[in-house]
């Protein structure tokens, strides 16, 4: 990185008090959940770290993060002294650098000190404070030690939607100490288009050096949409698989074998999502670590939930076909295949593993309808197992949710299920139960059953897949409102 | 070890990179904690210089260098078994022993299969060339690209060729154009047989049937010449077709002899050659343009996970100070009062003052708030003039304790006999309350002299001596 590069790139320190979530909020625009260190004590960050923000490779945008203000009254106190001990009468950033030069900045305000040093070296700071806060004499003088560096000061209210915030006050009090715009941004749960509004408040502080937080803005919308067609495409890969696979038992005649391969696909299925909800996660940048219960519906990365668990279905809104015994329960979700037609979800085998081989007998006219596969089949014995629709969609209505609360980072929450239930009618129309049932007549194109192959063909059915989905979800569904 | 410069590499190639290193990407992605990545690619510039910068680490670039020298090896050799096979079955189906070459039976067996082999191709040509290219793709994945980098996973370099193979049509026209190259090459090794053997043996043509009439076989060598005459190639007379016809051919003239060769050759340039010859060209051209404008699917997942994509930040630039030394309260001490002073410190607005339920005797003496330095200035002052005996002074849960706050109270004990805190409400988050009690031990005040109940607070200020 070149020096003209540097230069170029705006300045932005993150101040405020301890505890008001400084780290949150560049962990929040970074999309970075691993930057510095976050906790619920205060004081948590007490060195200067810098990370930028770039479009490609360029920086646009360098961020520093700083410890909490602590100790302002008696800070504010200390100035005062300083300059009436002056000579001459001293300006804002003057005070502050004799204060900087002095002693006290190497030991009781060493903190402050840092916060103070980095703000005179930025085009601009961006003052976080906790709206839950009653607006004490501590904050005015930060706030009134943070005005004399002459810097641009952005304040930023965090936390404005709990009951307890004081939006009205802060901004009463912001206003008379001449900082009049003001912006509200949740630094967990930023509402849709707060980050937009945040660069752009910030460019009205910046003159015409402002333009570049417009373009990132812009950029990171353009980010925004793209994030959303690859999570898009995951899911395709994972419905394409899923949808496909067929899995061949050899002795179908042979309860024990069925049951065996039925576990083996109720695994595969399984993990292949696991793989899809990694995906997702890896692709909005969160690790499995990372996610709270209560803002995603994961915990510890995975689903709560399991994807064969009937009631997973109507928790998601989904109606079952007919056919569906209680008794079935055992192979839910899973299609037996027997002579090209299927006998109905998961009711052949709960009542093969249940009743044993007479019963499957009652089938036996469906059976015949089939005509390779019945020969194949009643020559040597096998059977074929595939996954049933109604798990197709478990799977696209629970990963299109965990993809709406990733790209709100757990907004979502409160409303998550009365959410999903018009999600899954909404998503569950148009080309996309077409195009999967197309998939069903493709087995290789499942990666379950080994290497996909065919692929131009599979790839064009992702394309589809994904973009029907796209269309679905881009529809508003009642999520966050900006 | 030399390596391969970016300009070396087509774009196909840059684009083949691209992809297997958006495999790799997502194949070593740890889910349990991602890498500080950049953000989602728009650019596609970008995301080839950087994929090819982010293969050499893993030595890709020498391996697709290393695939592309395997194919041409393969190519070789396949090329050089066609010329042979064609050759050889030129050889056998005119210079057979007998000297007498059934012509029409020649020409099918020269252009027969080529024939059926072109149509089904035409209709049925497919991205992953079928079966033979399955298997093709399958011996250069085995011996060109040698073992996965990954262990336990297929190799991204084989799975980005297939995926590429199947966009845009590239594999279509690519396995097109090895086909119809190495059918070139037999044909023409064919032919060149065929002449070889005309110019140096004598050979009778002869024309045979059991069950079909004459005249068909005029109409098809007639029709069958009617396109290399264009080209100059002789058509044998119906005399000529009459006597090869006829059970007496040995008595051939040199002339209709040099009418068949030159027919049975026109046939296999216009109906074997030029075909596959202009197959080959369409399938080349379209392939070379294919391939010029391949671009990375940059709409994939994978390409966000490449580090790399966004400028390193500052990083570090102020490490942290020495943790910094609050001071301890001043230990019980005898003060000339027997008084007791409640005071608030930078509470919220909305709590009672003086709180509920501490049910406080008129002796004890109820500051304000406190919360300006000129509150905290006045409350010293009030202190220092008379020391109370006991100090309670009680702060809001419900804010961050700080350095600033902790500091007023350590300033405050040293003008009153005891100082005890009092936390309040009881309702505070639990976190911020268990930040305000390691802040009390930080200073030096633990376990009784920290309330969080105001009734037992208010009876300790409410105690005389």
């Amino acid at each position: 990185m070149t020096d003209a590069t540097r230069s170029a790139a705006l300045r932005i320190a993150v101040v405020g008090h301890t505890n008001t979530g400084k780290t949150s909020l560049l962990r929040t625009l970074t999309r970075d959940s691993h930057f510095g260190e976050v906790s619920a004590r205060p004081s948590t960050t007490r060195h200067v770290e810098g990370v930028s923000l770039g479009i490609g490779a360029t920086r646009v945008l360098d961020l520093y993060d700083t410890p909490g203000m602590e100790d302002s009254i008696a800070l504010l106190e200390t100035l005062d002294a300083q300059a009436a001990g002056a000579r001459q009468r001293l300006d804002g950033p003057a005070r502050i650098q004799q204060f900087l030069g002095s002693g006290a900045a190497a030991g009781r305000f060493e903190q402050e000190a840092k916060v103070l040093r980095q703000l005179l070296q930025c085009d601009a700071g961006l003052y976080v404070i906790d709206a839950r806060d009653p607006v004490l004499a501590k904050y005015r003088d930060e706030l009134a030690i943070l005005a004399s560096c002459a810097v641009p000061l952005l304040p930023l209210l965090n936390f404005v939607r709990d009951a307890r915030a004081n939006e009205s006050a802060w901004r009463e009090a912001l206003a008379r100490l001449g900082l009049h715009v003001v912006v509200s941004f949740d630094t967990v749960a930023p509402a849709r288009g707060g980050e937009r509004l945040l660069y752009e408040r910030l460019a009205t502080l910046l003159d015409t050096r402002g333009l570049a937080l417009l373009r990132l803005a812009e950029h990171h919308e353009q980010e925004a949409l793209s994030r959303r067609g690859a999570a898009t495409q995951v899911l395709a890969d994972l419905l394409i698989d899923v949808a496909a696979c067929r899995l061949k038992v050899a002795h179908g005649n042979d309860a024990a074998a069925l049951a065996r391969a039925l576990d083996g696909l109720n695994r595969q299925v399984r993990e292949r999502e696991q793989a899809a909800v990694d995906a997702l996660l890896a692709l909005y940048r969160f690790g499995r670590e990372d996610l709270d219960a209560s803002h995603l519906p994961l915990s510890d990365g995975r689903w709560q939930e399991d994807l064969f668990d009937p009631t997973t279905l109507t928790a998601l809104g989904i109606t079952l076909g007919g056919g569906v015994a209680a008794g079935a329960a055992a192979g839910f979700g899973i299609d037996l295949i027997l002579g090209g037609t299927t006998l109905g979800s998961g009711a052949a085998i709960g009542a093969l593993l249940g009743g044993g081989l007479p019963t499957l007998k009652r089938f036996g006219r469906r059976m015949l309808r089939g005509v390779g596969q019945t020969l194949s089949s009643a020559v040597t014995g096998s059977r074929y197992l595939r996954v049933d629709e109604t798990i197709l969609r478990v799977l696209l209505t629970r990963q299109v949710q965990l993809v709406l609360a990733l790209e709100a980072r757990g907004h979502a929450a409160v409303a998550r299920i009365a959410l999903s239930q018009s999600l899954q009618a909404d998503l569950w129309q148009g080309a996309l139960p077409a195009a999967l049932r197309r998939c069903r007549e493709y087995p290789v194109w499942s990666s379950l059953s080994g290497e996909p192959r065919d692929n131009l063909a599979r790839q064009q059915m992702q394309e589809r897949i994904a973009e029907a989905t796209l269309r679905a979800i881009g529809r508003p569904t009642g999520g966050s409102a900006p | 070890m030399t390596t391969p410069d970016t300009d070396t590499f087509s774009p196909f190639d840059a684009c083949w990179l691209a992809e297997a290193m958006r495999l790799h990407a997502l194949d070593t992605a740890d889910p349990a904690r991602p890498a500080r990545p950049g953000a989602a690619p728009t650019d596609a510039a970008t995301i080839l210089a950087l994929t090819h910068s982010l293969a050499q680490q893993h030595g890709y670039p020498e391996r697709v260098q290393r695939w592309h020298r395997h194919a041409g090896w393969l190519l070789g050799g396949l090329g050089l078994l066609a010329v042979l096979a064609g050759f050889s079955a030129g050889l056998t189906l005119v210079g057979g022993a007998t000297r007498s070459v059934n012509v029409l039976w020649a020409l099918l067996g020269l252009i027969g299969v080529h024939s059926v082999a072109l149509l089904f191709w035409l209709l049925l040509g497919q991205a992953s060339g079928g079966a033979a290219g399955r298997l093709w793709f399958a011996l250069l994945q085995r011996w060109g690209l040698g073992a996965s980098p990954l262990p336990g996973k297929s190799d991204p370099l084989g799975r980005a060729l297939a995926a590429l193979l199947a966009r845009d049509g590239i594999g279509r026209w690519w396995f097109g154009m090895i086909t119809h190259a190495l059918w070139l090459l037999a044909l023409a090794a064919a032919l060149l047989a065929l002449l070889a053997v005309l110019s140096l043996r004598s050979v009778t043509f002869t024309l045979e049937t059991t069950i079909l009439p004459a005249t068909v076989f005029a109409a098809v060598v007639e029709g069958l010449g009617a396109a290399p005459a264009w080209l100059g190639f002789a058509v044998p007379t119906p005399a000529m077709i009459d006597a090869a016809l006829g059970p007496a051919s040995a008595l051939q003239d040199a002339v209709a002899g040099r009418a068949w060769a030159s027919w049975l050759s026109g046939c296999v340039l216009v109906y074997a050659l030029l075909p596959r010859a202009l197959a080959f060209l369409v399938c080349q051209t379209l392939l070379r343009r294919r391939r010029a404008r391949c671009q990375p699917a940059l709409h994939l997942p994978g390409f966000a996970l490449l580090p790399g994509l966004t400028p390193a930040g500052p990083g570090i630039v102020d490490p942290a100070p020495a943790p910094q030394v609050i001071g301890q309260v001043a230990p019980l001490h005898h003060v000339h009062s027997h008084g007791s002073l409640l005071a608030g410190l930078e509470l919220g607005a909305d709590m009672s003052w003086p709180p509920r339920g501490m049910g406080l005797q008129p002796t004890v003496a109820v500051e304000e708030h406190v919360d300006t330095r000129e509150q905290r200035r006045a409350l010293l002052s009030r202190l220092k003039s008379a020391p109370p005996a006991r100090l309670l002074l009680c702060v809001d849960g419900r804010l961050s304790p700080d350095r600033g706050s902790l500091r007023a109270l350590v300033d405050c004990s040293f003008f009153a006999g005891e100082l005890r805190v009092l936390l309040l409400p009881a309702s505070c988050p639990p976190e911020r309350r268990d930040a305000w009690l390691q802040g009390f031990t930080d200073i030096g005040l633990g376990g009784e002299r920290v309330f969080t109940d105001a009734a037992l607070a208010g009876g300790w200020l409410n105690h005389h001596d």
